[in-house]
């Protein structure tokens, strides 16, 4: 259903097909509004933008820079190839008192408004940049376009729209039946939406979840205290697992008993597993790995 | 006509500031010029409420009244040359912060960003959530839903007024109409920002994602 048809509907609803008394222009701001508020309270539309690292930026301001830009999904790193955590800003403060000054690859975000976001650590240099994933605004409607709603539930768009107009008119007895199936249907929409977007979805979190972590026996495979290929003399940081860790997240690496963690550590790419620097074993160090595939 | 435009917009701004004072929606920061032994800063009347104090990218730890009672600290108490670490907003004024010990060094408001290290390094920033200001394109109550939660306090307002275009009947109905947007910002305002969790996903285990904290052993780091 597009603009076109979803004002004939409201015009329709409000008694008005000719669109005499409630003008064509007047029911399509009403939709675009309807539309806008939706979108927003949903969540429904994701989209992706790259965008350039500041140097010594700790806050971006995306909403300022992308036009459409409602709330942060996730970020990714061009210049380490990986996510950044999603993670709380007081963590930070606990982690260190002048977090704020910390400079290097950013690891962490945490979006604390609908403006601003902030990375951990701050790349020192204007290097690279982020991949923005993010829940957009609502798009402008034109006669032809079709909302990026599901399609069962534009009629939501309409009901906002006729309850707007039948305002206007101060036809509150009328609206009231409209508003309140337009306020019945968000929670409605934001389950669809997150449904969609969870439909085919591994849950990593639950291994046995998925049936292609098992093997022909029938039980998950697990891969436990496996020392990994490569000499342990000081200078080489790249080491070898028999089999690709899947999911990635599963791979846990310990130097000597303490636990590194990806990204900080190790930088795990495939089966090769690369140390970083300072992490890099000494003559006589233990590193071992446990891992799923 | 019932209603000026002036009338109108006034309970248009007066609606954002109510939006704005109920839901802590809009981040802002200042930077604030100090001066050896100084200890009170005023912060201006837009400011509704702190989240953060730095000094040159530093934390400051708030404190209230009873605590810096109970710690024996005079309220001028001063340590030349360092850093405050402790502020109080309450207990010394309205809209005035407390620092302890006293700032000891003059600091100037940076030329430049708040938001970058460069400028965090060399300032005092008071980070807090304020009303609306309506000069600016940013700090404002969200455009996506500005326009249908402030039309309804409008007219909910303006119904209720006494005089001729009074109609209680039609108040109540906006009245309830903006109570019911404002429960739909108050969702997105607690949902949509919390970067914990991957929205999309509509999973709760990231929540507990913490930043890498390793259990170092007792060798290290190595000495050799």
């Amino acid at each position: 259903m597009n603009l076109a048809n979803l004002r004939s509907n409201v015009a329709s609803n409000v008694g008005d097909p000719g669109m005499v008394q409630f003008t064509a222009d007047s029911i399509n701001t009403s939709i675009q509004e309807g539309y806008g508020l939706i979108c927003a309270a949903t969540l429904c539309i994701e989209k992706s933008q790259g965008f350039p690292q500041v140097g010594g930026q700790v806050y971006y301001d995306f909403a300022a820079s992308i036009g459409d830009f409602l709330c942060l999904a996730a970020l990714f790193n061009y210049n380490t190839n990986r996510w950044l955590i999603p993670a709380d800003r007081g963590q930070f403060r606990d982690m260190r008192w002048d977090w704020e000054l910390q400079t290097g690859e950013p690891i962490w975000f945490d979006q604390i408004n609908y403006r601003y976001t902030c990375v951990v650590p701050a790349n020192k240099d204007a290097v690279g940049g982020f991949l923005v994933f993010y829940k957009a605004a609502a798009d402008i409607l034109t006669d032809n376009t079709v909302p990026s709603l599901p399609m069962q539930l534009v009629k939501c768009i309409e009901n906002y729209a006729t309850m707007d107009q039948l305002v206007l008119a101060q036809e509150f007895s009328k609206c009231t039946r409209y508003y309140k199936e337009f306020i019945a249907d968000i929670p409605k929409i934001r389950r669809l939406a997150l449904a969609k977007a969870s439909a085919d979805r591994v849950n990593i979190s639950t291994p046995n979840y998925s049936p292609d972590k098992f093997a022909s026996s029938g039980a998950p495979l697990f891969v436990n205290n496996e020392t990994p290929v490569g000499t342990i003399d000081g200078t080489n940081s790249v080491f070898t697992l028999a089999k690709v860790p899947n999911p990635t997240a599963s791979l846990l690496m310990t130097l000597n008993g303490a636990i590194l963690y990806q990204g900080i550590g190790y930088i795990l790419v495939g089966a090769l597993v690369y140390m970083q620097t300072g992490y890099v074993p000494q003559v006589g160090d233990a590193l071992r790995a446990w891992y799923q595939v | 006509m019932n209603w000026t435009d002036s009338q109108i917009s006034g309970l248009a701004k007066e609606g954002e500031n109510y939006v704005a004072s109920r839901l802590d929606l809009i981040i802002d920061r200042i930077a604030i010029n100090t001066t050896p032994g100084q200890s009170e800063v005023q912060i201006p009347a837009y400011v509704t409420d702190i989240t953060q104090v730095t000094y040159k990218g530093f934390k400051v730890d708030p404190a209230n009244f009873q605590e810096m009672v109970n710690s024996g600290t005079g309220p001028s108490s001063i340590s030349a040359g360092s850093r405050p670490l402790y502020y109080s907003y309450t207990g010394f004024g309205t809209q005035v912060i407390k620092f302890f010990p006293a700032i000891g060094e003059s600091l100037v408001i940076p030329i430049g960003s708040l938001f970058n290290t460069a400028q965090i390094s060399t300032c005092l920033i008071i980070e807090f959530y304020r009303s609306p200001d309506f000069n600016s394109l940013n700090n404002r109550v969200p455009a996506y839903i500005r326009k249908p939660l402030i039309k309804q306090y409008v007219l909910y307002r303006a119904l209720q007024q006494e005089g001729p275009g009074q109609y209680l009947q039609g108040s109540d109905f906006f009245k309830n109409m903006f109570d019911a947007f404002l429960k739909v910002l108050k969702s997105i305002n607690n949902t949509a920002f919390m970067s914990r969790e991957y929205i999309s996903q509509g999973s709760p285990n990231t929540a507990r994602n913490r930043p890498a904290r390793p259990i170092l052993p007792p060798n290290y780091p190595r000495s050799y």
